[in-house]
């Protein structure tokens, strides 16, 4: 009888042990999917290559060092004024 | 024009080869602007000249000037934003001027780049992005937010042993005020939060670094044009914090939505810290 309480207890320890392991996994496996999730939108919502050509343009940094250039290679100056900033597209 | 004729492959191999481009941004601008005086003078002689020169002139245009940086023709926006025409208004300077292709003078290189700022400030870029439904200009498009020290001390656990707190509201809303899609209004000072809440829940603290999860709800009024028109984003958040309390400052911060609507449209912010 004794034995047989024992080993129900070592049963049941065993069991909540092993609940406990599994439960503190768990833990961790919620945060680690929430950074996944949020990671995934991160890197799937980031602008394109197709969406960043405008990068591909040799943008002079001002008028002035635009018209410089213009005058030294013979170019003309194609200037673009606008509101916003089409930099970052908030225009 | 950024997403139509400025991505186009002909415009831009015209413009590198045959062109030195420059944008202008009409705010950097004005009188009371960051801009030198002799550069502010620049924009302002040529609208002067083009506009005595019975060229098209407005603040929302393309010019094109001459070797000489004299303005000898012109498009209103809603013009050279068709590819068509600001191709042929290329083609005729190219042919006019007969400058043979070359490379471009100034290296192409990305225009939106992290700003400058304090050793311990957070730097966060922001890019939001239309999703399904209109509503919207549609596309990508990007912020960038500076979080000084004072700001970040409002994302701080109000204890050391804090399990859960509230994101203090001006600190959230450094952030939340940029959480809309492409509209023609970016003049953040007049988005007004019908409500707003960022939580903080402590998931673990490890080696003086506490890990938070946030977790937020918004509506926030923000008109399409600058005239009130009743439009709303109305946005779930999720997020991670990773937070210094040795140095007092957020060492990493990400936040995206779950769901995000605005003029009858879905749309989709996504935030992270730079290292």
């Amino acid at each position: 009888m004794r034995k047989h309480v024992i080993s129900r207890a070592l049963v049941l320890g065993l069991l909540l042990g092993g609940a406990f392991g599994v439960a503190g996994a768990q833990v961790d496996a919620p945060q680690d999917e929430l950074a996944a999730r949020i990671d995934l939108r991160i890197r799937e919502w980031q602008p394109t290559a197709a969406e960043k050509r405008f990068d591909d343009i040799g943008w002079a940094s001002d008028i002035r060092e635009a018209i410089q250039l213009g005058r030294q290679a013979g170019r003309p100056v194609f200037l673009f004024t606008h509101d916003g900033r089409i930099n970052t597209g908030r225009c | 024009m950024r997403a139509g004729p400025l991505s186009n492959q002909k415009v831009i191999a015209l413009l590198n080869a045959h062109f030195v481009p420059v944008y202008a941004v009409n705010e950097d601008y004005r009188d009371d602007s960051a801009k030198p005086p002799a550069e502010r003078a620049e924009y302002r002689r040529i609208l002067k000249e083009s506009h005595a020169a019975r060229i098209s002139t407005g603040t929302v245009h393309v010019y094109l000037l001459d070797p000489q940086g004299r303005p000898v023709d012109s498009l209103h926006v809603a013009e050279a934003a068709k590819t068509p025409a600001l191709l042929k208004m290329l083609e005729r300077a190219v042919a006019r001027f007969r400058v043979p292709a070359g490379k471009p003078l100034v290296e192409p290189r990305p225009q939106s780049k992290a700003p400058a700022c304090e050793p311990d400030a957070l730097v966060l870029n922001l890019v939001s992005r239309a999703l399904k439904g209109g509503g919207s200009w549609g596309g990508v498009v990007e912020n960038w937010i500076v979080l000084d020290r004072e700001a970040q001390n409002g994302f701080m656990p109000p204890a050391p042993d804090a399990t859960a707190w509230l994101i203090r509201s001006n600190s959230a809303t450094l952030v939340l005020t940029h959480f809309y899609p492409s509209t023609e209004n970016n003049d953040v000072g007049r988005n007004e939060f019908e409500s707003l809440s960022l939580d903080a829940k402590l998931l673990e603290r490890a080696g003086g670094t506490i890990r938070a999860r946030l977790d937020g709800k918004m509506k926030m009024r923000h008109s399409f044009y600058g005239k009130e028109d009743g439009r709303v984003v109305e946005a779930t958040v999720v997020g991670l914090m990773e937070w210094d309390a040795k140095n007092q400052r957020i060492r990493a911060l990400k936040l995206v939505t779950e769901e995000a609507t605005y003029g009858g449209g879905n749309f989709g912010v996504a935030v992270r810290s730079l290292p």
